[in-house]
């Protein structure tokens, strides 16, 4: 009884501080910079939440073909944050090939002489062999692969993100909660801090004509 | 006649290869002593991995207001007459209609925005503040939002009633997060995006490779996201219902096939990135007009109150 208390208050203790986070992390991006000067809109796909540090979430978003998008990230519980996020825009793209096997089929076949007539033995029965026939099956298969569009670290750590797409198409953003100065994330469950972090996306209309602005 | 034929031919053809597959051996050339090569092709199979909804992926929908500036820009005429009338509202009592015409309304009052049809904006925002009282979460509502609406109606400031029908989803889409009501939100989104693709497939006739049948067509990307976004919320039993009366409309996106495009790139010009290539989401006319009936049967057992 004792264990099963000591188990519950862990447990407690552990879910307790990211269900009570998250609860504050709720609508945070509205406090995320935004850029309705510049015309942009706030996106209904922003995503608000409490997360690990030292964590990678992952949102699936859909943007449309000649829409412009910003995607900007911010932390108004920890500053600190701020500037540090790493970031990745990756997309599933069906790639098709063509799946090539050998296989090879056994059958006995009555042996022929040189006038086409079937051999017999001295027992007279028909004289077999066997043929073996082996066919190249191709198949068109696909398969889903990991694209990766942007990586702010290739990008000077950027932390914002504008687009265009000549498609709609769908999206994954991968985001990496940065661990906190001297944090170690072999220091495991008990070491876990959460921050509220806001993904903020903003559209408009692009370019009506090619993409140059 | 032909066509059937060729089908009967091409199952044939699978079969066959099936069986091949199954009863064959890898070859081991010891066993051999006549080798004949043939080689089958087998034609595309189509056996493309359907969605795999990940359940610790969060999943987003995007809202009417975006898909309408889309539509916009496809160059379509703005038809009010198809629209929800807002007079409907007294009709739903229950709160699953409540929260699915709110979405419906929602939709509605986006697309009346976007067009920038100022005549139908209020009555619709009036049709939205009802239901927002019915559902418990008019506190998420501006107080003051008539008082804006109409003061930007009488200066004739389209951007302004933008931004306040973008804001007021907004609010009571956080305000349902924030107070655990993820199942009426659910709806709320659902309706929006049926009455979203009732208003698409209304605005025109099929037209192979339109902008407008394009946009129809993508959104098979959005269902999946749509769903993945209701699974989280499925326990309850108002969301299980409406996810069942959309499974028809789901699989029929999910028959639309995929065309190999060019190879992806991403490019990118001043400070904005171009992102480019990958394949196109086609859309047949029967499918065109299944999806056309599909949606109105759906679309008009929800503002109908019958759901």
């Amino acid at each position: 009884m004792k264990r099963l208390f000591t188990n519950l208050l862990l447990v407690a203790l552990v879910i307790a501080p990211s269900a009570l986070f998250s609860q504050n992390c709720r609508n945070i991006v509205k406090y995320c910079d935004h850029a309705k000067r510049e015309g942009f809109l706030r996106n209904g796909q922003s995503l608000s939440g409490a997360f690990a540090q030292g964590d990678t979430a992952e949102i699936t978003v859909v943007v449309y073909k000649n829409m412009e998008y910003r995607m900007s990230l911010c932390s108004p519980t920890h500053d600190e944050l701020d500037g540090k996020f790493e970031f990745k825009i990756v997309e599933k793209i069906t790639k098709p090939y063509w799946d090539e096997k050998k296989v090879s089929e056994v059958e006995e076949v009555a042996m022929l002489d040189e006038n086409g007539d079937d051999m017999y033995d001295d027992f007279g029965d028909i004289i077999y062999e066997e043929v073996a026939t082996i066919k190249t099956i191709k198949r068109r298969r696909y398969k889903k692969q990991d694209v990766v569009r942007y990586d702010n670290k290739k990008d000077e750590d950027a932390q914002e993100f504008v687009f265009i797409s000549d498609k709609t198409r769908k999206l994954t953003i991968k985001v990496y909660i940065p661990l906190p100065e001297g944090g170690d994330e072999s220091q495991g469950l008990e070491a876990e801090t959460y921050a509220c972090v806001g993904l903020l996306i903003e559209h408009q209309p692009g370019p009506t004509t090619g993409f140059s602005r | 006649m032909k066509k059937n034929m060729l089908k009967w031919n091409v199952i044939a053809l699978v079969g066959l290869v099936i069986g091949f597959s199954s009863c064959g051996e890898e070859v081991s050339p010891e066993q051999e002593k006549v080798v004949i090569e043939e080689n089958v092709v087998v034609e595309d199979t189509n056996l493309l991995d359907m969605i795999e909804l990940d359940p610790d992926m969060a999943y987003s929908v995007p809202t009417p207001n975006e898909l309408f500036a889309v539509i916009k820009e496809s160059g379509v005429l703005y038809d009010g007459s198809i629209l929800n009338s807002p007079d409907n509202r007294e009709k739903y009592t229950s709160k699953k209609i409540q929260a699915l015409n709110f979405g419906v309304y929602f939709a509605d009052l986006a697309f009346a925005s976007n067009f920038e049809e100022n005549a139908s904006i209020l009555s619709y925002f009036g049709a939205i503040k009802v239901l927002s009282d019915e559902l418990g979460i008019s506190n998420a509502l501006d107080a003051a939002i008539y008082e804006k609406v109409e003061f930007n109606l009488e200066n004739d400031d389209s951007d302004s009633l933008l931004f306040l029908s973008n804001d007021t989803y907004f609010e009571a889409y956080s305000y349902l997060e924030e107070n655990e009501r993820g199942s009426t939100l659910a709806l709320i989104v659902l309706g929006g995006w049926i009455e979203s693709l009732y208003i698409m497939t209304n605005l025109g006739e099929y037209e192979e490779g339109s902008n407008l049948v394009d946009r129809i067509g993508e959104q098979k990307l959005t269902v999946g996201n749509l769903m993945g976004f209701m699974m989280k919320y499925q326990d309850d039993s108002n969301v299980t219902e409406v996810m069942e009366e959309l499974a028809d409309i789901e699989e029929l996106f999910w028959s639309f096939e995929e065309e190999e495009g060019d190879d992806v790139s991403t490019s990118q010009e001043e400070d904005v990135y171009v992102l480019s290539g990958g394949s196109t989401i086609m859309v047949s006319a029967e499918q065109y007009e299944k999806l056309k009936e599909l949606v109105s049967e759906l679309r008009n057992e929800i503002i109908e109150g019958e759901l």
